[in-house]
């Protein structure tokens, strides 16, 4: 018995120690949790760039598409590299230039991506698309034709866009001042507006500026001479003649004082702010002119005198938010099938409504009607789709985009202060175009 | 107090075994393992502690140096800025009435610049130079909605930049105690003059990347970090304590200190450049979460441990404590005056050793009580009996031998051989001789007594004999053989008037000696035998008993009986067998081989008159 208990005795006291040792064992597994706690989990990153930055109007929602697609798919990481206005098509050109592609990208239709194609730097997802009939199908089909070249396609189209003609109908009454339906009565708006200290149309020399020369060269030539600009090398007439429509619409006091220096959120904030009454903007804008639906109006640009493609022509066609993959990403196994999934999610139904309903964006994929639920000014742009007799795609992507925002929108204070001519302008326009 | 000690020391010394092993295994115990669990938790929770503490501030030490890093980083850029001729040219050629075509040239050329390093460097929001016409140049970082150039409270940063003397300042803006804009500012001076002022430049600091100098730092315990201006302004923090470290009075305060209203255990650095502080805040709760977690542990394993080893200690206790208890109440039935006790022993240990002795000191006094006592008692009451009867033998045997003398000298014989006879047959039931004798001397005492009887019944008594002489030299306590001769005289022939022949037989039974006394007088009465023979089978002490309450009549019998029984044991005695008007036998029934120390007992017992 007393030997027994001995040992028993023993037993315990060994088996308490181990459980001392366990407990404290234990612990430094804690402390050391603690220290691991930011050791993080390696993520397979996916590098995404749009437009859709800054300030842009759907830069929220997307940044939420995103986020949603990162819960959805842990296992991912979206880092987004969206940049807003002139800084988006230099960034994504070097990036692309230097190796340092991203993996899926929006970028508008044009000579840009026309040349990545060219490149080789797009992934073709013509395959894939006909292997997910139900996705491909989702879209209207009149605007796969956007995308695909030489038979291919490469991207998966969700924006439509226009370049409306954009007026702050509550100046208009507040000043008397009748709306413009003629280039003569633009430039009645204008005097009138400029008695009243009110800057008539919110202008500078960026590249969404340009966007009032872009409607004035669609107005003059039609969609023929401005979907294929050059002719026998040089630039077609309409895109010098506008020059003159502008220069007119600056001498006159039009635009800002600072409309050379002036930045695109300065610009469209003049607007925004009822101290300017016009503007010619893309469809997006209406994403930021939510809380004034009906101080604000979208009207048909003003008819010009030599009006050759007729009364109602619209600027129109697939905005950045035509999504594409790089050939990269579609190369590499670990990222190919996330950035097909990040393709679907950026344009699927629910992406597309989100888009809609929250920026007043123009789906291009088919949508339920009974769950869209587009602003007044959003239909009003419908309508004036609608009504368009002539659709015609942006200027600024027939000619080369970089050469348009870098050279053209830059050197148009020079035109318009007259120290260069619209002929010498395009001349040296055209010698930087290589892209014919 | 010495008195206490001495009372206490009392108290212990009375308690029972059983208590004070309890008492002492459970101190010996609880003591040890509550020591053991305080120290462990007192050591294990100061190190906790302490690590949390030096983490906190090897944390802060780390934010102290990125901030330098980041302050420097800063400085060089605006330095940058400085050395940038373009910038430099425009500002001092800066005029109100400029064309506009130098105007965008002019924006074109100081964007460009700052797009360059404002795109390049993660710290920087927006970078403007204002040029002292009122032209803002600048460059916002398109992350964010709003403009350096709606935002900045320019009058505000001039005035402070200028205490700067051209050198890089911090203005803070803030929406009560919450910093929402934090600007790095300088004067731009003219190189020429060094004092008339020709631009201010302002950069625009990313907040969030405030947060990316420390937030990569952050443990599940050290969340709440804060940079807190030199006003207390609260700078960047990712707690929800802000109102309470914009009130912290840090003043004089050596970190770590723990803030016992607000349950929080606070360290600070002071970063040097700009003077802001970096805070942590480690909450007590979320602190000690892990101390209390060891506490708990601690009081569980020593709460479990101290009831295993109590029962341990219990079982223990009750393994000495049982057999001491059993041996304690043996003593005690010893004192009340039990003399056959006995203990049960289950062991071999020094406990089984002493119920082992106990066991037989308790046999000892109990054969003490029982053979010697009681036989003596037995044998005074035969002696008394004796005494009675006879006056003084010395005086009888003195008479008796003058008797003898004066039969010798007038010549009777038959006088003279009764006397002797008479003489011989005293001696031996006075005897002083009181060694065991053999049966041949105790049957010479019964022919005396035959030979004197029949002086008296002349031919009317026999005395036949029929020994088997093995047993002659067997020897057996005096006077065992002669009452029972004398009472087969007294029933068989004094009450007959027939001639009466006493059988005498000694023979051997086994492993028994067996004499058998017989008379042919007229028996017993079937009822009377068994009765006798009943108080003839009594142990020792119902006998005993029973003599205490009646008179004892038949002294003779009872007495051979009782006596037999106490020194050979309760298996032995006499028995009686008869037949009415035929015979009646009384069987002795003794043991061959007796232990010889019973002999010493008896021996000396009866030399202790």
């Amino acid at each position: 018995m007393e030997r027994r208990t001995r040992y028993a005795l023993l037993f315990i006291c060994i088996a308490m120690l181990n459980f001392t040792a366990s407990c404290t064992y234990s612990k430094d597994a804690g402390d050391s949790e603690l220290t691991q706690t930011h050791i993080q989990e390696k993520k397979i990153k996916l590098r995404f760039i749009s437009s859709w930055g800054g300030v842009d109007s759907k830069a929220d929602t997307l940044r939420q598409i995103l986020d949603e697609f990162g819960e959805d798919y842990t296992e991912a990481e979206v880092i987004n590299e969206s940049m807003f206005g002139e800084d988006f098509l230099p960034k994504i050109k070097t990036d692309f230039a230097s190796g340092n592609e991203q993996d899926v990208f929006g970028l508008w239709p044009g000579s840009d991506i026309r040349s990545l194609v060219k490149a080789g730097k797009v992934a073709d997802i013509t395959d894939l698309l006909e292997s997910e009939r139900e996705w491909k199908g989702s879209f209207e089909e009149s605007n796969w034709s956007y995308t695909t070249y030489e038979g291919r396609t490469y991207g998966v189209p969700l924006e439509i866009i226009y370049e409306g003609f954009f007026v702050n109908k509550d100046l208009f009454e507040k000043y008397g001042v009748k709306l413009p339906e003629t280039y003569d009565e633009l430039k009645a708006a204008v005097a009138e507006f400029k008695v009243h200290d009110i800057i008539p149309i919110a202008y500078n020399t960026l590249a969404e500026g340009t966007y009032l020369y872009q409607n004035i060269i669609a107005m003059l030539g039609g969609k023929e001479a401005v979907e294929n600009p050059y002719s026998r090398g040089t630039i077609n007439s309409c895109y010098i003649e506008a020059v003159d429509y502008v220069k007119e619409l600056y001498q006159l006091g039009a635009f800002p004082k600072d409309a050379f220096t002036m930045t695109s959120r300065d610009r469209n904030n003049l607007f925004k702010n009822k101290k300017a009454a016009m503007i010619t903007q893309g469809s997006w804008f209406v994403g930021d002119l939510k809380d004034m639906q009906s101080s604000v109006d979208i009207i048909p640009f003003p008819r010009l005198e030599k009006n050759g493609a007729g009364r109602d022509v619209l600027i129109y066609g697939l905005g950045n938010g035509t999504f594409y993959m790089s050939r990269k990403a579609w190369e590499d196994p670990a990222k190919k099938e996330l950035s097909i999934k990040l393709l679907k999610k950026l344009t699927s139904q629910e992406s597309a409504l989100a888009f809609v309903n929250q920026c007043g964006m123009i789906s291009n994929v088919k949508l339920p009607e009974d769950k869209m639920n587009y602003s007044k000014l959003a239909m009003k742009g419908l309508e004036l789709i609608k009504s368009s007799r002539e659709m015609i795609g942006p200027p600024d992507s027939f000619v080369d985009r970089t050469v348009w925002e870098e050279y053209i929108a830059k050197r148009f204070p020079y035109v318009l202060e007259g120290r260069e001519t619209a002929q010498t302008l395009w001349d040296e326009a055209v010698k930087r175009t290589r892209n014919f | 107090m010495n008195n206490r000690v001495k009372r206490a020391f009392k108290v212990y010394k009375n308690l029972s075994i059983k208590k004070k092993l309890l008492l002492i295994l459970n101190i010996q115990i609880i003591v040890p393992l509550v020591l053991i669990g305080f120290m462990s938790y007192k050591i294990c929770s100061d190190i906790i502690k302490e690590k949390s503490i030096e983490y906190s501030q090897d944390i802060l030490s780390m934010i102290q140096l990125r901030f330098k890093d980041y302050s420097r980083n800063l400085s060089v850029i605006s330095q940058d800025l400085r050395y940038d001729k373009r910038i430099y040219d425009i500002l001092i050629r800066d005029s109100i009435n400029n064309d506009p075509i130098d105007d965008y040239e002019n924006a074109d050329t100081v964007t460009n610049v700052l797009k360059k390093v404002v795109q390049s460097r993660d710290e920087i929001q927006s970078i403007s130079f204002l040029s002292f016409t009122g032209k803002n140049y600048y460059f916002d970082n398109n992350s964010k909605k709003s403009s350096i150039k709606d935002i900045a409270p320019y009058p505000e940063i001039s005035v402070r930049a200028r205490e700067g003397k051209g050198s890089v300042v911090w203005y803070l803006d803030c929406v009560g105690k919450r910093v929402e804009n934090i600007y790095l500012a300088r004067t731009i001076y003219d190189q020429d003059t060094f004092t008339s002022e020709i631009g201010l430049m302002v950069i625009l600091v990313k907040k969030e990347f405030l947060e990316t100098v420390y937030h990569d730092l952050e443990t599940k315990n050290l969340q709440n970090i804060a940079i807190i201006s030199g006003n207390n302004d609260l700078i960047v923090s990712k707690t929800s304590n802000n109102e309470y470290l914009a009130e912290l009075d840090l003043e004089g305060k050596e970190s770590p200190w723990i803030d016992k209203n607000a349950g929080a255990l606070i360290s600070h650095v002071q970063i040097e450049d700009p003077q802001w502080k970096a805070v942590t805040y480690i909450s007590l709760k979320v602190l000690n979460e892990e101390i209390n977690l060891l506490r708990t542990w601690i009081i569980l394993v020593i709460i479990l441990s101290i009831s295993i080893l109590s029962i341990l200690s219990i079982i223990i206790a009750l393994d000495f404590i049982n057999p001491i208890n059993r041996l304690v109440k043996g003593m005690g039935k010893v004192q009340e005056g039990q003399s056959n006790v006995h203990v049960e022993v289950d062991r071999e240990d020094e406990l089984g050793f002493l119920g082992k002795a106990f066991n037989k000191m308790a046999q000892e006094i109990h054969h003490l009580v029982n053979g010697i006592y009681r036989e003596q008692i037995t044998r005074k009451e035969a002696e008394i009996k004796a005494l009675q009867s006879q006056i003084n033998p010395h005086f009888l045997f003195n008479t008796l031998e003058s008797i003898n003398w004066m039969a010798q000298l007038n010549n009777v014989p038959e006088i003279s051989e009764t006397v002797s006879d008479l003489s011989a047959l005293m001696e031996a039931s006075i005897g002083r001789d009181d060694r065991l004798i053999t049966l041949e001397d105790e049957f010479s005492y019964a022919d005396k007594y035959i030979s004197l009887l029949k002086r008296r019944f002349e031919d009317r008594i026999e005395l036949v004999k029929n020994i088997d002489s093995q047993v002659l030299g067997i020897k057996i306590p005096r006077l065992l053989i002669q009452p029972l001769i004398e009472n087969a005289a007294y029933h068989g022939v004094e009450m007959c008037r027939e001639k009466g022949i006493i059988n005498l037989n000694a023979y051997i039974e086994g492993e028994n000696l067996v004499i058998e006394v017989k008379d042919n007088g007229m028996g017993i009465e079937k009822d009377e035998l068994e009765q006798l023979n009943e108080k003839l089978s009594m142990d020792n002490n119902t006998y005993f008993k029973t003599i205490a309450s009646k008179k004892n009549k038949s002294i003779g019998i009872e007495n051979v009986n009782r006596r037999i029984k106490l020194f050979y044991g309760e298996n032995y005695g006499l028995e009686i067998v008869s037949r009415k008007g035929v015979c009646t036998v009384v069987i002795v029934r003794i043991p061959m081989q007796h232990n010889q120390t019973r002999e010493g007992y008896y021996v000396q017992g009866a030399n202790s008159r």
